[in-house]
């Protein structure tokens, strides 16, 4: 008879131990997604200032690499023009010729890639690190 | 389930990733924090063929940028983390992204940092940041003993381990890729496995679909996968994500660690899959971790166990 009791009073803690752990989950999830919130508001205000900033510096021979994105996505120049990227990301980039036609080294935070484009014509580009980031030269 | 969790007032605590044995038909939950049930799992008396493996990823040796100027400080607490395991480990995986841009003197530094690992053996796979001069240097450090670009398989204890490289071609779309010469390959090395052989995978990427919009996945990760689904017990240990994410699939469980350098945001809660730049550097360890798996071998499963680095306890 007490061993009868003793094991109802394990059931019994058991089974309020899973709910008060449910519902601590449960608020340390709530937790969580609130701050992300937070933090991620505050992430997407630290990017804005650097775009920004891409867009003035870009002239009319360089194309800038920032957040994931070559900007101007789409650069045309003349023959014999010398286009230089610039890193102005947080994680490493490459710029690599679709055509295998030019290759830079990985490129660090601020690393610089030049290369002259010689004749006319269209020049697809991508990073190797994320090949979802294209872009291209169109030499005329 | 356990999620990237910086930030939150858990972020302390260790994360537990429980495999319920085969009895409970491939029932898998989670449960956060140390629960008596956790507390159980782990003062069980070790079986003769119970072992414990330790998983680190991303350590980034090159990385210098915010939120975490040098990578090669976190990477020695990690290490110092599994030195002090009161039950050492058989062997550790490293998941790649070893080093930030592939150069040798990067390699070099990561190796002199794993030297100092008290294991026997350290077992690895490559990820993108490895393979920028397309693997050349990997393949001459860690080519040794594997197939084509890095990928092998090994027997532990019961367990069938295979190391998988979804990083040496990855699609147009930034996903990884196996490639059909690695599917031919893992096809033959488990089809002589019984059903009740554990299955331990691990690879870079996610296998699964995780943010395609961020090239997270793998694009035949599922092929490779349906290879695997008549196995009792399947695990998948993945990295790239800088942070904990699990997908449980019937008998599968797949799950990606965090980094030992630094984080990225949660899928598509941030302009891109970088680094988040601005943690406060008393957050930053927070962030940081690894993942210590015991393999029961009753249960024939795998308990999964994440620990931040301010934990300060694996």
């Amino acid at each position: 008879m007490r061993l009868h009791w003793h094991k109802i009073v394990i059931i019994a803690a058991l089974g309020l131990s899973s709910i008060l752990l449910v519902q601590w989950n449960k608020l340390s999830t709530a937790a969580d997604m609130s701050h992300s919130a937070e933090s991620m508001a505050a992430h997407r205000a630290a990017h804005a200032a650097p775009v920004q900033t891409a867009e003035k510096a870009a002239t009319a021979n360089e194309v800038i690499i920032d957040n994931f994105d070559f900007t101007p996505a789409s650069l045309t120049v003349s023959v014999g023009t010398t286009v230089t990227w610039t890193n102005r990301d947080n994680e490493a980039h490459t710029v690599n010729s679709t055509n295998d036609l030019f290759k830079s080294s990985p490129m660090d935070t601020n690393d610089k890639f030049s290369f002259e484009f010689k004749a006319p014509g269209t020049y697809p580009y991508y990073c190797k690190l994320h090949p979802q980031m294209k872009g291209q030269i169109l030499v005329k | 389930m356990t999620r990237n969790d910086y930030g939150s007032k858990g972020m302390n605590r260790r994360t537990f990733l429980k495999g319920v044995s085969l009895a409970t038909a491939g029932v898998i939950w989670t449960v956060r924090g140390r629960s008596s049930f956790a507390l159980a799992a782990e003062d069980a008396q070790p079986a003769a063929r119970d072992f414990t493996f330790v998983q680190i990823t991303d350590t980034h040796v090159g990385f210098k940028q915010d939120p975490n100027k040098d990578p090669l400080v976190t990477f020695r607490e990690a290490i110092a983390e599994i030195n002090a395991l009161p039950t050492p480990p058989d062997f550790v995986i490293h998941t790649g992204d070893q080093t930030h841009l592939s150069k040798a003197e990067e390699f070099d530094a990561a190796a002199e940092l794993l030297k100092s690992i008290k294991v026997k053996e350290i077992f690895y796979v490559p990820g993108e940041h490895d393979e920028l001069d397309d693997g050349q240097e990997y393949l001459k450090r860690y080519g040794k003993g594997t197939i084509g670009t890095g990928w092998h398989s090994h027997d532990h204890k019961g367990v069938h381990f295979i190391g998988l490289v979804n990083v040496a071609k990855l699609t147009s779309t930034g996903l990884g890729s196996l490639g059909q010469e690695q599917l031919d390959w893992l096809k033959k090395d488990v089809e002589h496995l019984g059903s009740s052989t554990p299955i331990i995978v691990y690879t870079h990427m996610p296998l699964w679909m995780l943010y395609p919009q961020w090239g997270w996945g793998t694009v035949d990760g599922e092929q490779a996968l349906s290879l695997m689904k008549r196995f009792n017990s399947v695990t998948v240990l993945q990295g790239h994500v800088h942070q904990i994410q699990n997908k449980i699939d019937g008998s599968m469980t797949l799950h990606t660690a965090r980094s030992t350098a630094y984080p990225q945001a949660e899928p598509g809660k941030g302009p891109g899959p970088g680094p988040i730049k601005d943690v406060p550097p008393d957050k930053l360890r927070s962030m940081l971790g690894l993942t210590r798996a015991n393999y029961n071998g009753k249960k024939h499963s795998a308990d999964i166990f994440d620990s931040a680095l301010a934990d300060k306890k694996l």
